[in-house]
């Protein structure tokens, strides 16, 4: 493996850390602009046809995805065949964040840190998918502890061993919200990311808006990649 | 006691199909260290060949609920399924997995799971032939066997469990396509020549063995076997789906695992202890309710997990040394 061309000269943990935070700062002003540019009312709904919006979201995902599986396949030369299982948990938890804890979130953006609502809404995002991308990380660790010590064919079968146990965990999660209500995430999770949705277009009378489009094309490619893999 | 034995049949029905699909997976890993994906695939084409069949022979009548077939029609249906599949695996063989022999082996992993989400994707799609249509995503509903829902009455009354027709068809026909698979494998020239291409495949082809002929062999025996073994599935539930290929392939390949790859008679046995263990924790009651039967489809993986840390060559492979 070649040193990386950005700060060759630091420990490998450190530059790893590095390229963590600033992912995080690019992404977190990417989300940002994003809100922001969409709220400036010249601009607004406008700027891209939907259909675009909907495939760059596609595109995006597929990089993102064939990135993340590059490092390790293309790093390491392991295959993972466990990856859609870990997209599954990153995208359930960035739903459920967004989704259950939606109102306690907002009032806290919106009532407490006085954001403007398009703020609030961006934050909101970020936060799930930084937790999403943590959680997914502390999986991924959890079950490399036993399932590294196998190689070749047969980590690729454990980890496709893991990520359909994980399905089936997703399937069958259920939580009780207090007052009689329950939470069944196989079953919810889909309706919370879109009432989430509904709720937000509630406020922002934009149907087209990039985050609501990232929102649906996030959940779309989320069952389809837990179906294929 | 009733319970369990009841179970045990229920058990018995499961692991059958998975250890019919589970050979295939073990002879083409045996023999050329592939995964084949496509063979759950195979195994769902198998399923609608074989109703495809009955419904030809015996077109449903409109009004009719279930229109029946005779055992005849459904062996009729078993033996094209399986000739149809046959071809399906040698194509598969010749077209996708063949040109890249020589290449690393993730590029063929990478082609199984594709050739697996290509004939998925075309068989999800509604395909018109003369005023019929085949496949498509909705369900196909597979003619049952004419009386073969009959419980017999005898083993009612002894034992007290219920044992309907179509479990002993189910039975019986893994049964006799277990033996007949093992005396190909064991006492036939070309079964002794795959053994030896599964020992060693360089020494094999010194030794005069035509390498593409025994592969090719291999590819349409197993997906024979998976084209029974969906027939045989799609008897007992009496309906098949375009995805119907994707579970009980993933769990007859963890099968294979558990019982040993590489080897048939373990691949059956690992294929019936799935079948056993799925059914044991879904029978699992607390507070009369099965807590544990949503949880069924996971089971397999979780064992496979546990098998591959404690034992990776399998409960009656032999250790392999890797060379690194």
């Amino acid at each position: 493996m070649n040193a990386s061309p950005l700060h060759p000269q630091l420990r490998p943990l450190t530059r790893c850390l590095l390229h963590a935070a600033l992912f995080v700062v690019v992404l977190g002003g990417l989300w940002l602009l994003g809100g922001w540019i969409d709220h400036l009312p010249e601009v607004k709904g406008s700027w891209l046809d939907p259909r675009w919006y909907h495939l760059l979201m596609d595109i995006g995902l597929a990089i993102t995805m064939a990135v993340s599986l590059n490092l390790i396949l293309g790093l390491t030369g392991q295959f993972s065949l466990g990856h859609g299982g870990f997209m599954a948990a990153g995208a359930y938890t960035a739903a459920v964040l967004a989704g259950l804890l939606f109102e306690p979130q907002l009032r806290f953006w919106i009532g407490t840190v006085h954001l403007s609502t398009t703020l609030a809404f961006s934050l909101i995002m970020l936060t799930g998918v930084l937790a999403g991308a943590l959680l997914a990380a502390l999986l991924e660790f959890i079950v490399g502890l036993p399932a590294l010590r196998l190689r070749g064919d047969y980590l690729a079968i454990a980890t496709l061993g893991f990520s359909e146990i994980l399905v089936v965990v997703v399937e069958n999660f259920r939580v009780d919200t207090g007052n009689g209500n329950q939470f069944d995430l196989g079953l919810s999770t889909g309706l919370s990311l879109t009432s989430t949705r509904n709720e937000w277009l509630a406020i922002q009378p934009d149907p087209e808006a990039p985050l609501a489009k990232a929102v649906q094309a996030y959940m779309d490619n989320t069952t389809y990649f837990v179906s294929f893999f | 006691m009733s319970y369990l034995l009841q179970n045990l049949i229920i058990a018995l029905n499961d692991g059958s199909s998975y250890a019919l699909i589970a050979i295939g997976y073990t002879m083409v890993y045996g023999v050329l260290r592939l995964i084949n994906f496509a063979h759950g695939d195979v195994f769902m084409i198998g399923a609608f060949i074989g109703a495809y069949t009955a419904r030809f022979i015996n077109p449903p009548v409109p009004g009719v609920v279930s229109p029946e077939q005779t055992i005849w029609h459904a062996f009729l249906g078993i033996v094209v399924a399986m000739a149809v599949c046959g071809t399906l695996g040698y194509l598969i063989e010749r077209v996708a997995y063949r040109p890249l022999r020589r290449s690393p082996k993730l590029s063929a992993l990478i082609i199984a799971i594709g050739i697996s989400l290509l004939i998925e994707s075309l068989a999800q799609f509604k395909w018109n032939f003369g005023g019929l249509s085949f496949f498509g995503p909705d369900p196909l509903r597979y003619p049952p066997i004419a009386g073969s829902g009959r419980s017999i009455e005898f083993l009612h009354r002894t034992l007290g469990i219920s044992v309907v027709g179509k479990d002993l068809i189910v039975l019986g026909t893994t049964f006799i396509t277990l033996i007949g698979v093992y005396l190909i494998v064991q006492h036939t020239k070309t079964g002794k020549a795959m053994r030896a291409v599964s020992q060693n495949y360089d020494a094999a082809r010194l030794m005069g063995v035509d390498i593409d002929r025994i592969i090719s062999f291999t590819f349409v025996l197993g997906s024979m076997l998976a084209a029974i073994g969906g027939c045989l599935w799609g008897l007992n539930r009496n309906q098949c789906t375009s995805l119907m290929g994707l579970i009980p392939g993933l769990k007859a390949f963890v099968a294979a695992v558990i019982g040993g790859i590489g080897n048939i008679p373990s691949a059956a046995v690992g294929g019936i202890t799935i079948g056993l263990l799925e059914t044991m924790v879904s029978t699992v009651q607390y507070h009369n309710t099965a807590i544990l039967s949503p949880y069924r489809d996971g089971i397999a993986f979780l064992i496979l997990i546990i098998v591959l840390l404690v034992k990776p060559e399998g409960i009656f492979g032999k250790a392999v040394p890797e060379k690194v």
